[in-house]
């Protein structure tokens, strides 16, 4: 029993938001993935034609660096206007009553999501040259995106200096935690005495990696999660996608395992008709590596039960190697970018 | 730790292995968690002396490296690298490099 076949309150709201008469959540499956939101596959007879939808909602005891679910659907919705690749928006739904908590309604669309397979099986996303230069043009789209007064509320003002901002951040949440952490101090302070200047603020995901993407046989079919997005340098995103944490088996495929830099800065830098910094991009791998150590640590604080909280205690851990890979980006004596 | 107490926790994550492939549903997914949290905590055992040590050699405190008064303090990034090598060789053998691996872990690293 998980709370959505057979629950009359969904099935009414459903009808609202479908605009149907007849409405039956006829199966419900969590998916895998998303240790900050529960996905949830539903297949939904709406006046007789079979939809099949996601729900999202927050998983149990989420972390402070992520946005609400009315927010992430926001963003979702003004990347789908914008031509972005991702799940059409559905509905919204605020009402606690109607499924134990605020969610997010949006069609399912096929494809793998796991990263390490991703990286792994080379069939996947079809030409893996051509995934890459997709994967840069619609890093592009994102960064083209003007919001709506509405999203541009969720945002709130742009950061006037990103890189230093995102310094103080991850300080901000290390002292929230009460984490002592000498090592990330270190990569902090080092990247912080090579901070780049500020250039371009726009709206950047924040979670833009192999694992958060769909692909199929042929190609790229979705980008997901995105409970980050914010304003910044759109080098971070850039470095984020290719930082090596986020490679998994193919160290050597340095944008995202999937392919070299070259075809990822390609699509990227046709669609946008910005230079890519490659000085700029090394800074941000190095403080994805921070930023991916601190979201660890958040993680192993999270509360859980079961294999999920197993699963919590171990993510923490990963900070670990991540910061080791930090400390040797930052050297004593090498010039970081 | 005695080196059979270590011995018996890496067979048991074995055992979890083993069976994984044969369990159903998310019994898999669980069984594998259980062996790596096993593994894990084994190596930590294995290493927690050389692990403290490593961490009580690191002579800076946390504000400190913040404020910029280790900005350029070979020394201490030699300790914060080993401190970190030992503990990112405990959440995953697999991230340190070879020569890591010698510097720091030594004859652990079975």
């Amino acid at each position: 029993m998980n709370g959505f076949v057979g629950n009359a309150s969904l099935e009414s709201w459903l009808r609202n938001a479908l605009k149907a008469s007849e409405v039956t959540v006829e199966r419900a499956e969590k998916l895998s993935g998303g240790a900050i939101q529960e996905s949830w596959g539903l297949d939904v007879r709406a006046d007789g034609t079979l939809l099949p939808l996601v729900l999202r909602r927050d998983a149990e005891g989420t972390i402070d660096a992520s946005r609400s679910r009315k927010d992430e659907h926001a963003l979702v919705s003004a990347a789908w206007a914008a031509g972005v690749a991702v799940p059409r928006p559905v509905a919204f739904c605020e009402d606690d009553s109607v499924a134990g908590g605020p969610f997010a309604l949006v069609e399912r669309v096929s494809g793998v999501g796991y990263g390490p397979k991703i990286v792994r099986e080379v069939k996947l996303g079809g030409d893996r040259a051509a995934l890459g230069q997709e994967l840069g043009r619609q890093l592009a789209r994102i960064h083209a995106i003007t919001p709506d007064p509405l999203l541009a509320a969720v945002l709130g003002p742009k950061p006037a200096d990103p890189a230093r901002s995102e310094i103080a951040l991850m300080r901000e949440r290390l002292d929230s935690m009460g984490a002592v952490r000498p090592g990330l101090e270190w990569a902090l302070r080092q990247a912080e005495r090579m901070a780049p200047a500020p250039v371009d603020v726009v709206l950047t995901h924040q979670d833009f990696r192999t694992g958060n993407i769909l692909v199929d046989d042929a190609g790229l079919t979705a980008i997901l999660d995105w409970e980050f997005a914010a304003w910044s340098d759109p080098m971070a995103d850039i470095g984020w996608f290719c930082a090596e944490c986020w490679r998994f088996s193919r160290p050597d495929l340095e944008a995202g395992g999937i392919c070299d830099r070259e075809h990822f800065y390609e699509g990227y830098a046709e669609a946008s008709g910005r230079v890519i910094d490659p000085s700029r991009v090394r800074w941000w791998e190095i403080v994805a590596h921070i930023r991916w150590a601190v979201i660890a640590l958040q993680q192993g604080r999270r509360r859980a039960s079961g294999a999920e909280a197993l699963n919590l205690a171990l993510t923490a851990r990963i900070a670990d190697p991540v910061e080791l890979a930090a400390l040797r980006m930052t050297a004593a004596g090498r010039n970081i970018a | 730790m005695s080196q059979d107490a270590l011995d018996l926790l890496e067979s048991a994550a074995a055992v979890l292995r083993d069976a994984a492939p044969s369990l159903p549903g998310a019994g898999r997914y669980t069984a594998l968690l259980t062996a790596n949290a096993i593994d894990t905590a084994r190596r930590d055992l294995a290493l927690g002396q050389r692990s403290e040590t490593a961490r009580a050699a690191i002579p800076a405190e946390a504000a400190a490296i913040r404020a910029g008064h280790h900005d350029d303090d070979v020394a201490l990034y030699e300790k914060l690298h080993a401190y970190a090598a030992v503990r990112a060789w405990i959440a995953d053998p697999t991230s340190v490099s070879a020569d890591e691996r010698i510097v720091y872990i030594g004859e652990a690293s079975r």
